[in-house]
């Protein structure tokens, strides 16, 4: 009983490691990752040579940190989302929210329909610069394609509604936009 | 996508994903190899024993290849996976037969090529054939809207820089790219515009459509839903509710993929190893490392170097080796896509 609170508080404390990784291993992984030449400590590297080490406290860590203090819970997001029935759909499966995301998919029986994703643009406000230019809008708020299965809204110069579909044409997936609760979306702080 | 994405950040996905150094570095290196195991044929030893192995890649990795059958047997199971235009196993697309071969991100034969990966994930081939799966899952997205092999429907006109002007530049390199009116393959009319995770960028494709690409978003998509793959992956299921990335983490990966703007895949693949070994991401500094090939290579490990007569000296460690265990993935994952998942879409290829 003590060897195994011992094991599960040393579990709690250590980092991912090889044989184990925060999760459990897959049973073939040990094999596979002890016979795995060069490691990822290993010296040489493809064209420039090895990566100069630079300082553990990571500029890009440090900005992520900040720019994820200012965006709001991904689960604020969670009432705006609309309920299933667009192109057949019947079920609503919640991802749990993270900070500045949540994302919903939409399945009709085992088949993912369209999935919709709200996030804060506070975690990188460069990506409110992909809507200049935008010519379409949907509800007052600029409108952007991406590709041929993603459209997304910019909500309030902060929020951006996006909706990816394999199937869902580009006026489809603006009748899916059209359900999100904009105005309630718009008005969150 | 290129040698920054299909190594080190699918090292750092891998590592978010809950496996350790060397694991993740196994996957990922699988997953860049990829684009460099070029060559096919039989190894010969000298005690007899004898290994063919397939390719995954052409020599140059140029979309101008076009040689038809070989690049349905190597664009279409590895790069330019068909997406059955978004429908699932069963459904029978209208339209032409060509549009079912066109890739679409996460398509449910995607998702079908994750599971069979993961099924096999007792074998001792398991994280080979992961980071290979992660490959080809990855470039659904930077793939997405062309199909691998020689058609009009890859063609591309007009294209634009994110400034929305014209990128002359490429323009210029397109006069002197496709000759006697060959028709396109893959995304050979826009070069690396797919590949490039920081590039928003637009074209007009065969139909005279106007088509706007997003690549930095296409690619934090792909990184979140590979993250969540291999945690499936790791809980042995499939349909495993996965976490995907932690959210700490998923900021830094989509501040990087705009921020890491050198032009060419080896620059950032180096901008992408010092994040890495800054301390970036949650799992703290690592040195991570690359050898394609020669001295230090899986290749130079598994076989040394030919005799005289072309053959190689047979070693016990052979069989167990990470070359020759990639080797196997790349045959059992193009088995599987080609005589297992893709006639369940009704789809029949080379």
């Amino acid at each position: 009983m003590r060897a195994s609170a011992a094991w599960l508080a040393l579990a709690l404390l250590l980092p991912a490691c090889d044989k184990g990784g925060a999760g459990p291993a897959p049973s073939g992984s040990s094999t596979a990752a002890g016979a795995a030449p060069p490691g990822p400590t290993s010296s040489g590297s493809r064209g420039t040579g090895p990566a100069p080490a630079g300082s553990a406290s990571s500029a890009a860590s440090a900005a992520a940190r900040d720019a994820l203090a200012r965006a709001v819970d991904g689960a604020a997001f969670k009432p705006f989302f609309p309920a299933p029935g667009l192109d057949g759909t019947t079920e609503k499966v919640e991802r749990a929210p993270k900070g500045g995301v949540m994302e919903v998919v939409y399945k009709k029986g085992k088949d993912e329909v369209a999935t919709l994703v709200i996030s804060d643009t506070a975690t990188d406000p460069r990506v409110r610069d992909d809507y200049q230019g935008a010519t379409e809008r949907v509800g007052g708020h600029p409108l952007k394609t991406s590709g041929y299965f993603k459209s997304a809204l910019l909500v309030a110069d902060r929020y951006q509604v996006q909706i990816t579909s394999p199937r869902v044409k580009a006026e489809g997936r603006k009748a899916w936009l059209e359900k999100v609760d904009l105005k309630g979306l718009a008005a969150l702080k | 996508m290129q040698i920054d994405f299909h190594h080190a950040v699918t090292y750092v996905i891998a590592r978010l994903a809950g496996f350790g150094p060397r694991e993740a570095a196994l996957v990922a290196h699988a997953s860049q190899y990829v684009d460099d195991a070029t060559e096919d044929g039989t190894i010969l030893f000298s005690n007899g024993a004898r290994y063919s192995r397939i390719s995954s890649a052409h020599k140059l990795l140029d979309y101008r290849n076009f040689a038809a059958l070989a690049a349905s047997r190597v664009w279409l199971p590895f790069h330019f996976l068909p997406g059955n235009m978004g429908l699932p196993a069963g459904e029978e697309p209208e339209g032409p037969f060509i549009n079912r071969l066109v890739t679409i991100p996460n398509s449910a034969v995607a998702r079908d090529v994750v599971r069979a990966a993961i099924a096999d994930r007792d074998a001792p081939h398991a994280l080979h054939r992961l980071g290979i799966t992660m490959h080809v899952y990855a470039d659904t997205w930077a793939h997405q809207g062309f199909a691998g092999l020689q058609h009009a429907v890859n063609g591309a006109t007009e294209l634009t820089n994110e400034d929305g002007g014209p990128d002359q530049p490429l323009v210029e390199r397109l006069k002197n790219y496709f000759v006697n009116n060959a028709l396109p393959l893959g995304h050979g009319t826009v070069l690396s515009h797919p590949d490039r995770p920081y590039l928003v960028w637009a074209y007009t494709n065969g139909l005279g459509e106007r088509v706007t690409r997003n690549n930095p978003d296409d690619y934090l998509d792909a990184a979140e839903h590979m993250c969540r793959a291999l945690q499936c992956f790791r809980a042995g299921d499939p349909d495993a509710d996965a976490p995907g990335l932690p959210e700490a983490d998923r900021v830094t990966l989509q501040r990087l993929l705009r921020d890491v703007r050198e032009p060419d895949g080896e620059g950032r693949h180096a901008a992408w190893r010092r994040e890495i070994a800054a301390g970036a991401f949650g799992f703290g500094p690592e040195e991570l490392a690359y050898v394609p090939k020669g001295p230090g290579s899986w290749k130079g490990a598994a076989l040394g170097e030919p005799d005289g007569r072309g053959y190689y000296e047979y070693s016990s460690g052979f069989l167990a080796s990470d070359w020759k265990r990639f080797h196997d993935a790349l045959i059992l994952h193009r088995y599987d896509v080609v005589y297992r998942i893709l006639p369940r879409y009704g789809i029949c290829t080379a």
